[in-house]
């Protein structure tokens, strides 16, 4: 290991130490949640500003597993952005319910870290880590309220089928390993294009694999089953339909700001791996992948609007949304050009913001054990707390993509994208789906506005890191639909740079 | 795989098997002896001169008794157990040097073989207390598993450092690596590692069930542990295994630590009997170290449960990890 | 005696498969323990028989004479009757199955029509047949301070070693985040008060 490699690795080594500190300070403080807290931002603000100083530095850290460029860097942002924002945004949460701080945070820190681990690494095996680390960190996360039965229930479903995907995923690995000889993506590409080429493998990928790769016509039957088992993990991560069937149950048991933490980070993070396994490492076989991308794109927006039609809570309704606004990034995907992963960075980070926001005011207005989460408890809230209905209306606006919006422009480049790619007809089935969706989230607003409550529903006021983080977001949401030249910017930078490491 | 090298392994296997059962039967005498001497008593005196048949006289005895299987225990596996334990105890003598040339099988992952069979041995005692459906055994043969897990850890992590030092897994190379001397003293592994012989010594009592580390068969709590409900032969199985494993642990300290057969060999003495003389030095360090375990029994009372969890956890791992540590740094940096 | 090889796999896939189906269908959660612990063994052997003998002792030593002797301890800890007295599997267990066949069906048509790719050369004689760049690779590993002076362990263990310290470094050490976050989520999913 050398110095290069430990700066390439400075805001996980960062966030990993923070971690622990964390949890050793809430060993030790009796009142430790404030000290906790502050400890938690001062390791990711540290972090933020590592990955900040590596953006225009790009190096291939550890012999080139893991490179920390300009795509990973503005995932790892944008994961600690997020992480930034949930934070703000649990503590009062926390507090009202009685929940451990230290550990949250802990969990909710190295989450992050395997995030991070999964949007720069270049090896399947890296890739399958940072999965796990993510992945096991949100299934405790999501069960934290223990004596809630729902919260363990949503817990437990989403660690068997959440195991049952990597497993998939990790069977995928494997036979990718078998028919190419390498795990790591460049060297999976490199050997594609020299059998695409019809050309013998002039040199071994791996030293120790050089008797191993022996072949140089792959069979396309093997590479088809990896590149599909793959695919089933990853699309479980991102909540793809048909393998979106867990994500309602889950986002209403889960804590509500982990509800928005699962929706936003893990999600870009699974995208960020899909993006860089298929676009660098199986980017020769696109012709056999975007068919599969095609029609999960589509059954994801129709799933999730649809479903998200018939919901009378709100956590669930936002959880379908969830699954319909996975359909429109995979339309991005789907035209694997750099415009395309340009337009998925993008509608990533605009909707981390949106959504991010509108969980808040969901967490905010649950109150004490998260009692009042029906759409009828929202109505007549214009009425009696304007400012927070006010900003509730911002986020679902942007959600629907109306013009001005972070979602609009979201929108926007997703469909110009897609429309550069030829897919005419899935875009238009995708702003077909978007006037669908504008009904759902309508009737939220409708109700707000239009009708008198039902019930008596308390609410508190706002405490500082909430009206904070909500000020971010709602800055943020806004910010992306007026000024989106600045992100655009990286997003395009970050997808050239993916495009030329094929 | 040529006949000739199946045959001498067999015949070299049996010739093991004969010493070993026969050093596990006085194994018997000499701890009753021993720990008749601390307690000022004789010990066995009647069979035979200083009592050296009464091994004879308990195997007549073991293999005469009553062959009793209870009702309502789990048959396959109850049966199953002893063998086990026994199987498992005689395997690990496959790859151990007892001199140059005296072994049955160089592994070149030797050491990971006895570490991975000696970590089996746990599911004879398991299954024993699990099968035998008592209430005694089942306690035995639990915490038997919690034990061996937390000081099987303690065991492998205080022979990283000996391996650090041979640069190999195989136990030849192991001893090989210790011959010479620094000056006045031999180049055994436990001048710079006295630390990890103390951590491998100490999780080894505790890994052959013996005092004061036997809770499994604490007899003032449990009757006898995992073996209550076992007689006759069955018992004897056990019996035998655990003498045997006491030899083993005694072979591993002598190899990993006490230079093996390393020793001074007289010029004066006739070659065939040189080639011998590695053999003498060998096995007097085995009987030195079946004497501490013996001693040890005589004269230190029972650890309490708790007390053992704590101790392995709490000051034996640690103890290892950063002998470990102090070790790789000390080698990296001389390299 | 190029049959046995061959032998030996079939058999051990043979005794891994059955011990994999009794595990799972066994009602005694302890005789699925023993069963699980059967098949464990299998791919000990599997390994074996590839000559890849650390790898088949770290399997007994960490699978086998760890984590299942953790399991066998739970399960005789927590008390199961109850548990064995319940209905083993639900009423969708035929549809489960149907698609567990299907999906296995898919694959193997998969695998056997892209068997090409795993000419891994002669399993046969086991060895490893070191060609000129894997030679270089282990010369080069050789100049790692700490491997001893001696340094040669043989081939199998010094590759692992090779990988696991040098190709995979990162993966081996992140991995220790992934353990922490385990225990970190078992003590606050089962602890009673954190």
């Amino acid at each position: 290991m050398q110095p290069s490699d430990a700066i390439a690795i400075l805001p996980e080594i960062i966030l990993t130490a923070a971690g622990i500190l964390v949890m050793l300070l809430g060993a030790f403080f009796e009142k430790s949640e404030r000290i906790a807290a502050g400890a938690t931002y001062a390791g990711l603000i540290a972090a933020i500003i590592a990955v900040a100083v590596q953006f225009n530095h790009p190096v291939a850290a550890f012999g080139g597993v893991f490179l920390a460029d300009s795509f990973g860097c503005f995932f790892r942002l944008l994961f600690l952005l997020i992480a930034l924002l949930v934070v703000l945004s649990s503590s009062t949460y926390l507090h009202r319910e009685g929940l451990s701080a230290a550990e949250y945070y802990a969990l909710l820190l190295f989450g992050t870290v395997g995030m991070g681990v999964m949007a720069s690494a270049n090896e399947l095996i890296l890739v399958f880590i940072g999965l796990e680390i993510s992945s096991l960190a949100s299934y405790v996360l999501v069960g934290f309220r223990r004596d809630v039965p729902t919260s363990s229930e949503a817990s437990l479903k989403y660690f068997l089928l959440g195991s049952f995907a990597t497993a998939f995923f990790l069977y995928g690995v494997a036979l990718m390993f078998g028919s190419t000889g390498s795990t790591r993506l460049t060297q999976i590409n490199e050997a594609f294009n020299t059998a695409l080429r019809g050309q013998s493998a002039g040199t071994p990928v791996h030293p120790a694999a050089a008797n191993l790769a022996v072949s140089t016509q792959f069979p396309a039957s093997l590479v088809g089953v990896a590149i599909a088992l793959m695919f089933v993990g990853l699309a479980f991560k991102v909540s793809a339909a048909p393998f979106q069937i867990w994500t309602p149950d889950v986002y209403q048991g889960a804590p509500t700001p982990v509800t928005a933490f699962l929706s936003t980070a893990p999600k870009a993070a699974a995208f960020a791996a899909f993006l860089r396994i298929f676009m660098v490492g199986l980017g020769a076989y696109s012709g056999r992948w975007s068919w599969l991308l095609w029609i999960v794109a589509v059954l994801s927006m129709f799933l999730g609007n649809l479903g998200a039609l018939l919901q009378a809570n709100i956590k669930r309704m936002l959880a379908y949304s969830a699954i319909a606004h996975a359909g429109y990034v995979l339309v991005a995907f789907t035209t694997h050009s750099a415009d395309g992963v340009a337009a998925v960075l993008y509608y990533l980070v605009a909707y981390a913001f949106m959504n991010i926001g509108a969980f808040l005011v969901v967490t905010h207005l649950g109150g004490r054990g998260e009692r009042y989460l029906e759409i009828e408890d929202y109505a007549g809230l214009g009425f009696r707390f304007p400012f927070l209905a006010g900003m509730f209306s911002i986020f679902l606006l942007s959600l629907i993509g109306v013009p001005l919006t972070a979602g609009f422009l979201g929108k926007f480049y997703v469909f110009r994208a897609a429309i550069h790619g030829d897919l005419v007809w899935l875009t238009v089935l995708g702003v077909l789906n978007s006037g669908i969706a504008a009904y759902y989230y309508l009737r939220v607003l409708v109700s707000m506005y239009m009708s008198a409550p039902a019930r008596e529903v308390p609410c508190e006021p706002l405490r500082a890191p909430e009206r904070l983080a909500l000020a971010i977001s709602v800055v943020g949401t806004l910010y992306l639909g007026l000024f989106p030249q600045n992100v655009m910017d990286l997003a395009t930078q970050a997808a050239q740079w993916l495009q030329q490491a094929r | 795989m040529p006949l000739p090298f199946i045959v001498i392994t067999l015949i070299k296997a049996i010739v093991v098997l004969i010493v070993l059962m026969t050093v596990a039967a006085y194994l018997v005498w000499f701890e009753r002896k021993i720990v008749a001497r601390i307690q000022n008593r004789w010990g066995p005196t009647r069979v035979g001169p200083f009592g050296l048949l009464q091994p004879l006289a308990d195997a007549i005895k073991l293999l005469t008794k009553e062959d009793f299987t209870p009702a309502g225990v789990f048959r396959v596996p109850y049966l199953l157990a002893p063998a086990l334990s026994l199987t498992v105890a005689l395997l690990a003598f496959a790859v151990i040097p007892f001199g140059p040339g005296f072994q049955i099988a160089d592994l070149n992952i030797g050491l990971l073989f006895i570490l991975a069979i000696s970590s089996m041995g746990v599911y004879g005692i398991v299954l024993a207390g699990w099968a035998s459906n008592s209430k005694y055994s089942l306690l035995g043969g639990l915490r038997s598993s919690a034990q061996m897990i937390s000081y099987e850890l303690a065991i492998s992590l205080s022979v990283v450092g000996v391996l650090l030092l041979g640069g190999s897994l195989s136990l030849r190379e192991i001893v090989s690596a210790q011959s010479g001397v620094w000056g006045l003293v031999p180049r055994w592994n436990v001048f710079p590692q006295l630390v990890g012989f103390f951590c491998f010594f100490i999780a080894a009592i505790a890994e052959t069930n013996r005092l004061p580390f036997d809770l499994p068969e604490a007899e003032t709590e449990l009757v006898a542990g995992y073996h209550t409900e076992y007689s006759s032969m069955k018992f004897a199985m056990f019996f035998i295994a655990e003498y045997t494993n006491m030899v083993t642990a005694s072979c591993m300290a002598t190899i990993l630590f006490f230079g093996g057969w390393h020793g001074p060999v007289p010029s004066f003495l006739p070659a065939p009997l040189q080639a011998v003389v590695p053999l003498f030095w060998f096995s007097l360090k085995v009987v030195l170290f079946l004497f501490v375990y013996v001693w040890i029994r005589g004269t230190l009372p029972r650890f309490r449960y708790d007390q053992l969890m704590s101790f392995g956890w709490k000051f034996l791992v640690p103890l290892a990890l950063i002998n470990l540590v102090v070790t790789s740094f000390v080698i990296a940096l001389r390299a | 005696m190029n049959v046995l090889p061959g032998f030996f796999f079939y058999l051990l896939s043979a005794i891994i498969l059955g011990g994999a189906i009794l595990t799972i269908t066994r009602r005694n959660a302890v005789h699925s323990a023993i069963w699980l612990i059967v098949t464990l063994l299998g791919v000990a052997g599997i390994y074996l028989n590839q000559h890849a003998e650390f790898l088949a002792a770290v399997q007994v030593l960490v699978y086998i004479g760890g984590i299942m002797v953790l399991f066998l301890f739970v399960i005789m800890l927590v008390n199961l009757d109850e548990a064995a007295k319940q209905r083993q599997f639900n009423h969708q267990w035929t549809i489960a199955v149907g698609c567990a066949l299907a999906l296995m069906a898919e694959l193997a048509y998969f695998i056997v029509k892209g068997r090409e790719s795993f000419r891994f050369g002669d399993t046969g004689t086991g060895t490893l047949n070191p060609d000129a760049a894997v030679i270089e690779f282990l010369k080069s590993c050789r100049d790692i301070p700490g491997l001893g002076p001696g340094g040669f362990l043989q081939p199998n263990t010094e590759l692992i070693a090779c990988a696991l310290y040098r190709d995979y470094l990162l993966p081996f050490e992140i991995a220790s985040v992934l353990l922490l976050v385990a225990i970190v989520g078992a003590v606050v999913m089962a602890k009673k008060e954190i």
